[in-house]
Formats: C-alpha cells, sequence, structure tokens
C-alpha cells in the first residue's frame, strides 16, 4: 500500500520550523503532476510556488527554434517557481515534469506574504535559491569539459536523490533533451553503464542495482552540488519510506 | 556620478545609510575576489570593471558562468544567506 501523501515528503517544507510549517498547512494543496506538464512556460504567468514529493521537474532553456535543453532538475529537496519569491514574476525558462507523481502547492500570494515576513520559509527558500545556482553552474561545466557517460552519471544520480529512489522511468530521448544532447549518444553511454552494470535499462526504466558503483564512476560534479545542498539545507533523512 | 546602476537604483534615503560602509577599491585583472568554499567578507559592485564568475570542473578546468559589471553586484551568496562561496 502507498505511504499517505504529506508535505513533509518535501524536503524544504519538512525543515520549515514547526510554528511556519503549521501556519502553512492549510495553504498547501496536494496536487498530480502528470509526465510532460509544463508547470510553467518561459516568461509566462506563475500562480503557484511548487514542492514536489514524488515527482521530479526539469527546468528548460528553451531555443529560438523551439529545442530546449536541462539546466537543471527538481524533485524532493526543492521548489519550483524561484521568480516568485526573488520579485521578478517570470523566468525566461520553462519548468516541464519529467517524471510524474505528486507535489503540493502553495499561491502566490500566499508564498510573498509569508516569504514578506522574513521567517524560516525565507531563509529556507534563499538558501535552496544558492542551492539552485550551484546545480546549473556545475551542469554548465560538466557539459563542457566531461564525458556524456559522466554526464549521463552526474544526471541519474541528481535524479535519483530526488526521488529518494533506485529507480527512476525515463525515456532515452528525455534525457537526450535533458543533457541537450543527441540521442545516439545516451544510447551509446547508456549500454555502457549497462555492460558495466552500473545501470539496468529496460522499457523506459532504469534501475541502479549498486550505487556506490555508480558514484565511484560520477565525475566529481555530482559531490560538488550534493555537498553544496546538503551544506544549505541539512538534508534531514527522508521521513516517509516510499516503499512502505 | 554613481557608476554602478544597482547602487544608482537605491533609494536616496539608504543609499546615504550604505555610503559609510563603502569602500572605492581598485580591482586589478585577474585578481581573485572568492575561492571555493572561502567565507565571504564583502560584496563588490563593480563600476568600470568586469567580474567573471567561474565554475571549475576537476577544481582546475574554469568555465564561465556569469559575468558581472556597472549593472550588478559579485557576493550573491551573502545575500541569499549563506557567506561562503
Amino acid at each position: 500500500m502507498l505511504a499517505p501523501h504529506t508535505p513533509k515528503q518535501n524536503h524544504l517544507s519538512a525543515a520549515l520550523p514547526a510554528a511556519d510549517y503549521e501556519r502553512l498547512l492549510p495553504h498547501l494543496e496536494l496536487v498530480p503532476l502528470p509526465l510532460g506538464w509544463a508547470v510553467y512556460e518561459a516568461g509566462g504567468a506563475q500562480g503557484y510556488l511548487y514542492f514536489p514529493t514524488t515527482s521530479i521537474v526539469s527546468l528548460l532553456s528553451v531555443m529560438e527554434d523551439g529545442s530546449s535543453a536541462g539546466i537543471a532538475v527538481v524533485g524532493n529537496e526543492g521548489v519550483v517557481g524561484i521568480a516568485l519569491f526573488m520579485g521578478g514574476e517570470t523566468i525566461p525558462s520553462r519548468a516541464v515534469v519529467q517524471s510524474a507523481g505528486y507535489g503540493y502547492r502553495l499561491r502566490a500570494s500566499v508564498l510573498k506574504t509569508e516569504f514578506g515576513q522574513g521567517g524560516g520559509l525565507q531563509r529556507l527558500l534563499l538558501r535552496y535559491t544558492q542551492a539552485l545556482i550551484t546545480q546549473m553552474a556545475q551542469a554548465a561545466a560538466c557539459n563542457r569539459y566531461h564525458s556524456l557517460e559522466q554526464q549521463l552519471c552526474r544526471w541519474l544520480l541528481l535524479n535519483l536523490d530526488r526521488l529518494s529512489s533506485n529507480q527512476l522511468t525515463m525515456t532515452q530521448e528525455l534525457i537526450a533533451n535533458m543533457l541537450g544532447v543527441r540521442r545516439p549518444g545516451v544510447t551509446e553511454a547508456a549500454r555502457k553503464l549497462q555492460a558495466d552494470g552500473l545501470i539496468h535499462y529496460s522499457r523506459g526504466k532504469i534501475t541502479v542495482p549498486d550505487r556506490p558503483k555508480l558514484e565511484a564512476r560520477v565525475c566529481d560534479c555530482y559531490a560538488v552540488v550534493k555537498r553544496e545542498y546538503d551544506r544549505l539545507l541539512s538534508r534531514k533523512p527522508a521521513i516517509v519510506d516510499p516503499l512502505s | 556620478m554613481i557608476e554602478n546602476s544597482l547602487l544608482a537604483a537605491v533609494p536616496r534615503k539608504e543609499y546615504r545609510r550604505l555610503l559609510a560602509g563603502l569602500e572605492p577599491v581598485t580591482l586589478t585583472f585577474s585578481e581573485v575576489l572568492y575561492e571555493p568554499g572561502e567565507t565571504i567578507r564583502h560584496v563588490y559592485l563593480p563600476g568600470a570593471s568586469l567580474v567573471s564568475l567561474l565554475t571549475l570542473a576537476d577544481g582546475h578546468l574554469a568555465l564561465e558562468g556569469g559575468l558581472i559589471g556597472r549593472e550588478g553586484m559579485v557576493g550573491i551568496p551573502l545575500v541569499l544567506g549563506h557567506n561562503v562561496s
């Protein structure tokens, strides 16, 4: 049986001081986040801040010809919609659900009031934003200097962390889009990782049977990002066991 | 005239308050303002200088992830709540 949903499945809301959490709880609305759904479009209005719990949302840079490249992933460690509290209201990138699941949403007006009071939510959201900046910057450097195989390892680990799982439902086409590369390159890199027993890929499901092995193969970029998230947000262990 | 446009956009009263804490500095070519993991003690509001934000891969290969000049400020982590680069 599936565990009941709770906003505490999201590490940011779980890290809120009790009083702040209680105040926000009535405003946190559980919503399904279906695969491919655009949380917001480039330059589009953002009515809610989203706290993913069992889903992953990709932030994508959109090119003039309509093609896109992933710039960051957000899951149960973060929020989608930072433009709402940073003061810009919109952002020239889009946010799309890349792994279906659930999340909670908070209305923009409630968020702004709460953020303006300068309490626990403000502190957490700003620190999260700094961690997110590191994720984006490190991905840019990694994509420039490291092999596609290493990029794929980094990307897989970041995604699994954000689902608190060892399995990811993902097509190679989607991964290629995220990494901003061609699909055959991803197929080749995935085949190598599979041959070495680091991943098992079958019917759009990627399983990582031995995580330490994958961590041994990844470039330092993954550790740089993870350390920064841990340092800034001092991650608590997942409160809800996804397998129970 | 205030060279940095962020400073120029600060309301007059706040600007006057800030003035006492603003210290003119010369930024020389290739001077390092922050190293990764180092405590950030000052923010910089460039006037006629340009500052490059570099992200390192493998500890040495650098990629410019941002460029800051008179439109901006160097030292965002200090504002976001953590004083380490």
